[in-house]
């Protein structure tokens, strides 16, 4: 009895020291490699990130030799400021939002644009009668802060139509309490949103940019000038499990879904798994639109050359920014 | 035919059980659905009167934190230029009078307060450390984008939000905001906040039966309450619809959230069961309040009463059965003693007697035939005994009578051992225990044998006496007389007058002379003996008229002669030879006898005797022999 128990235990302590020298081997040798870096998103935790949250919880940045923090944004923090500012290594923005930015000075690079097509609506209810943007002639309008509401601006100027501006926050409320006409969304949020007040979709009238040959690139990846040309390594290892990110996403939506309410159940976010399903459905849809899978994260000349002419229009910039020093895709430019 | 597998008691018992059985459980399958019909009627009605009434009970509790919402509106309304401090004083004391008011923020419009700062908004809550102040008119909360202050200055009413997280106050909320106007002018907004926890507590709190529940829907159909905390906020009566793919329940939704009320049955998304929902508006809110109670809950009483129903039916048929268990028994008790009694008295009992059957009824009745038949067959019996002893002694008494008639017949053989010079034998077969035939043969002297065969008319025992009567009177006569004739017309003279019977019997005499072989004979009406000759060739020996003895007084008897020569065998017999007949009605004929003669093989008489009465039963077969049959063979030796 006594000498058997005696052996098994010699036996338990030699398989433990021999797993303590793999994990110690292992740990160490992943240790040294990776690189502390931080994304900050441009909005709360939803599954318009879903990607990066894929990329994080499936051990691809770890894969890429990265640990990455994820910053989630939401009203009043601007990711283009915290990345001026140094709070962050990345960020996601919005393609319009950083050329203003960097034909004004600030060296922000765009190292992928996943969004391809703008996703972004008026909204308003069908018994309003609008029929046109025409005639939201002075109607109130929701519109958001920020970079968000350019595009609204420049479609209002250039069909000379004078609204009445309401800030527009998170909520449709407003527009539900009919405290504005017509509302801003995103086609993969607020306009479920709506859906989801019980508001049908036969029920509201939808304006979407578009159609309306304001076709604006959404959300992109960023960096600094400066990082991207002093570590041009973390950056491609960045951008390509971010990408891998997005198509294991696309492979697995469920498992997709998971990991964004499990960050959307932590933030205490007001959503549900339904919308949030929705969303990434769109999701789908806007980021492979054109490029398809492996074309994730171009950005087409066409559209980029939109942008400036918008801004340059509105008067927001006094010159075009050169794609070519704006759009550095690490890795290289695909023939 | 098949045999009862049960026996009579357990197929009575079974019959009612099952008939009873059935009635009952017809019964209460109505009678259940009756009362589910009723019960959910009611309950319908029960559950939309609770729904309404706990909706006016929200509104009045609501009604709380707005009208104290509206009266701070008011009181600042009048105050246009107070100080901060009392601002901030006006704020607690009115979180401090209003139980369910979780914070108060009074909130100024942009620049109005004091021009020289964008945002002003004192905020008071509630905490585990008593009423606290919090900072919401940070430029990062930015409070003049919020639904709260955005929708009371953007409407010009007030009005409760929509469930948020209340980032200042740090819990969920709604917050009823109104709109603060000063002077005249739109300043600002005054607003309420209250805990949707405590709201949701309040909800779970409504007594909506045991496994029932109620929750409270926003004007966009969110949750504010709802039994599954993590929807309040997070989950629209529409996102639940989308979420189960329920189109039933997204038009519910849209009702609700209209202000419609009503009763609707549902599949319950929450525990998946069906349920009754009913559900009304929060006056003045705009809100919904639903109740919904599972069907199984509302069925319940419907489900007990079917329970109790069937249990009380249980002990009703157990108590049947036991009460048709013991009819049966006193039924068939009867009938089984009676079995009993039967299978005695077939055993031979007569003295079998059923009793303790109770009479009155049928099967009394028929224990008192019973037993009526047992006396009957003992008295049939006892006379049967007695017959059967009579017969017994009568056929004692023929049996005797037959000993002494065969007694009286000479049966030695040979019946002459000293005479060498001729054979002779005979025998009778009576039909009846005894008969009317007879032979006999004596020396009338030392040189002459007399034979004779008679037969009596009639059988039995007057056959057997009258047969009696002629052979000693023959016997007599013969002694008397040289000549047949005249023996036979003795013995006639004799019989015919104390004939009164008028029997007859009919007779061959022979009389032998042992010196010279001749016979001379005579035949009262009696069959010519048969002759074989030593050549071989069978015929009769002539015999001419003659009626039987007793019959007229004169019989006109003649007398016959033949010579024998050595070889010679004579065969003498009565009509029970001839006239036997067989199966098909033919009778056994005097040509079969004279072929049967002619063929056999010459014997001693008693062999030849036997072989001829084997022959003969040859013929009839197993016919029952009718007449008396006397056969005499008589044969000149060598």
């Amino acid at each position: 009895m006594q000498i058997d128990r005696k052996h098994k235990r010699s036996v338990a302590h030699f398989i433990l020291a021999l797993l303590a020298a793999v994990s110690l081997v292992t740990w160490s040798g992943s240790a040294r490699a990776l690189d502390k870096v931080s994304l900050q998103l441009h909005w709360v935790h939803q599954a318009q990130f879903a990607g990066f949250y894929m990329a994080q919880d499936s051990g691809l940045y770890k894969e890429a030799g990265l640990e990455v923090e994820i910053i989630p944004g939401g009203p009043g923090i601007d990711p283009l400021d915290n990345l001026r500012d140094g709070k962050c290594d990345f960020a996601t923005a919005w393609l319009i939002g950083a050329v203003e930015c960097r034909a004004k000075g600030t060296p922000f690079v765009l190292l992928a644009q996943l969004i391809q097509r703008s996703a972004m609506l008026l909204v308003t209810f069908e018994d309003r009668d609008i029929d046109s943007i025409k005639e939201m002639e002075s109607q109130r309008v929701g519109m958001w802060g920020g970079h968000f509401n350019i595009l609204p601006r420049a479609l209002f100027k250039r069909e000379n139509v004078k609204i009445r501006r309401i800030p527009q926050n998170v909520s449709m409320a407003p527009l539900l309490e009919h405290a504005v006409d017509v509302a801003s969304a995103m086609y993969y949020n607020e306009y479920h949103q709506l859906y989801q007040a019980g508001v049908d979709y036969d029920e509201l009238k939808v304006f979407e940019f578009a159609n309306l040959g304001l076709n604006f690139p959404e959300d992109g990846i960023y960096t600094m000038q400066k990082f991207r040309q002093s570590k041009p390594d973390i950056c491609r290892r960045f951008v390509q499990a971010s990408l891998q990110g997005w198509r294991l996403t696309f492979k697995n939506p469920k498992r997709a879904l998971q990991l964004v309410m499990q960050r959307v159940g932590a933030a205490n976010l007001a959503s549900n798994t339904a919308h949030q399903r929705w969303m990434l459905k769109a999701m789908q849809e806007l980021i492979s639109y054109r490029v398809g899978q492996q074309g994730l994260g171009e950005l087409s000349s066409v559209d980029f050359r939109l942008v400036n002419k918008v801004l340059t229009d509105q008067g927001l910039i006094s010159a075009p920014v050169e794609m070519d020093t704006f759009y550095r895709p690490p890795g290289g430019k695909r023939p | 035919m098949r045999p009862h597998v049960l026996k009579l008691r357990a197929r009575f018992v079974l019959f009612v059980l099952a008939g009873v059985g059935l009635v009952s459980l017809a019964m209460a399958v109505v009678t259940f659905y009756e009362s589910r019909e009723a019960l959910v009627e009611a309950s319908q009605e029960h559950l939309y009167e609770m729904a309404v009434g706990q909706a006016a009970e929200m509104a009045r509790r609501l009604v709380r934190v707005s009208q104290a919402t509206e009266d701070l509106a008011n009181s600042l309304e009048v105050l246009p230029d107070i100080k901060p401090d009392k601002i901030n004083q006006l704020i607690k004391i009115y979180i401090g009078s209003t139980r369910r008011i979780y914070g108060i923020a009074v909130a100024y419009m942009p620049y109005t307060f004091d021009p020289s700062r964008r945002l002003y908004s004192p905020y008071f809550h509630r905490s585990p450390q008593g009423i606290v102040a919090s900072k919401i008119d940070s430029d990062e909360y930015n409070y003049p984008r919020h639904d709260w202050f955005l929708l009371p200055v953007l409407l010009g009413k007030s009005l409760w939000t929509e469930p948020y997280f209340g980032s200042g106050g740090g819990i969920i909320m709604s917050t009823y905001c109104a709109p603060l106007v000063q002077n005249g002018m739109l300043k600002g907004a005054v607003v309420s906040d209250i805990s949707l926890k405590e709201l949701g507590e309040d909800v779970q709190h409504l007594s909506v039966g045991r496994f029932g529940y109620a929750f409270l829907l926003s004007r966009q159909g969110a949750f504010l309450a709802a039994p599954d905390p993590k929807m309040v906020m997070r989950d629209t009566i529409f996102s639940v619809a989308e979420e189960m793919n329920r189109p039933d329940l997204r038009s519910l939704g849209r009702r609700m959230i209209r202000g419609g009320a009503g009763v609707e049955r549902i599949k319950d998304w929450h525990m998946g069961e069906a349920a009754w929902l009913a559900f009304a508006p929060v006056q003045g809110v705009g809100w919904s309040l639903g109740v919904l109670v599972p069907e199984s809950e509302v069925l319940a009483p419907a489900y007990e009463l079917a329970q109790r129903q069937g249990l009380l039916a249980m002990v009703a048929l157990l108590l049947l059965s036991l009460v048709v268990w013991l009819l049966v028994m006193s039924l068939t008790r009867p009938l089984q003693r009676l079995a009993a009694g039967a299978k005695r008295l077939a055993s031979g009992d007569l003295t079998t007697k059923v009793e303790d059957v109770r009479p009155g009824d049928e099967v009394g009745d028929l224990a008192n035939s019973f037993n009526t038949m047992v006396d009957d067959l003992n008295s049939y019996v006892h006379e049967l005994t007695a017959t059967t002893a009579a017969k017994e002694r009568i056929e004692s008494e023929l049996d005797l009578a037959r000993q002494i008639q065969m007694s009286i017949l000479p049966s030695t053989y040979p019946a002459f051992p000293e005479h060498e010079d001729f054979d002779l034998f005979a025998k009778t077969h009576p039909a009846r225990e005894v008969g009317g035939d007879f032979y006999d043969f004596f020396f009338v002297d030392e040189n002459r044998l007399a034979f004779v065969v008679g037969d009596v008319s009639g059988k039995g025992v007057p056959a057997a006496l009258f047969m009696t009567v002629s052979r000693t009177l023959i016997k007599n006569a013969a002694l008397h007389h040289p000549d047949p004739v005249e023996v036979l017309d003795e013995v006639n003279a004799q019989i015919m007058p104390e004939n009164e019977m008028c029997m007859f019997v009919t007779v061959f005499y022979g009389l032998y002379d042992l010196k010279n072989a001749k016979l001379i004979y005579s035949s009262a009406g009696h069959p010519a003996p048969l002759l074989r000759r030593g050549d071989g060739s069978v015929e009769p020996i002539p015999v001419t008229g003659g009626m039987a003895v007793g019959v007229f007084d004169q019989m006109g008897l003649t007398k016959g002669e033949i010579s024998l020569e050595p070889g010679d065998t004579l065969l003498v017999y009565t009509d029970g030879l001839d006239e036997a007949v067989n199966s098909a009605d033919e009778q056994y004929g005097l040509q079969r006898i004279k072929d049967w003669l002619a063929a056999t093989e010459l014997a001693d008489a008693p062999v030849m005797i036997d072989r001829l009465v084997e022959a003969q039963k040859e013929f009839t077969g197993d016919l029952e022999q009718f007449d008396d049959l006397t056969l005499l063979i008589f044969r000149r030796r060598n």
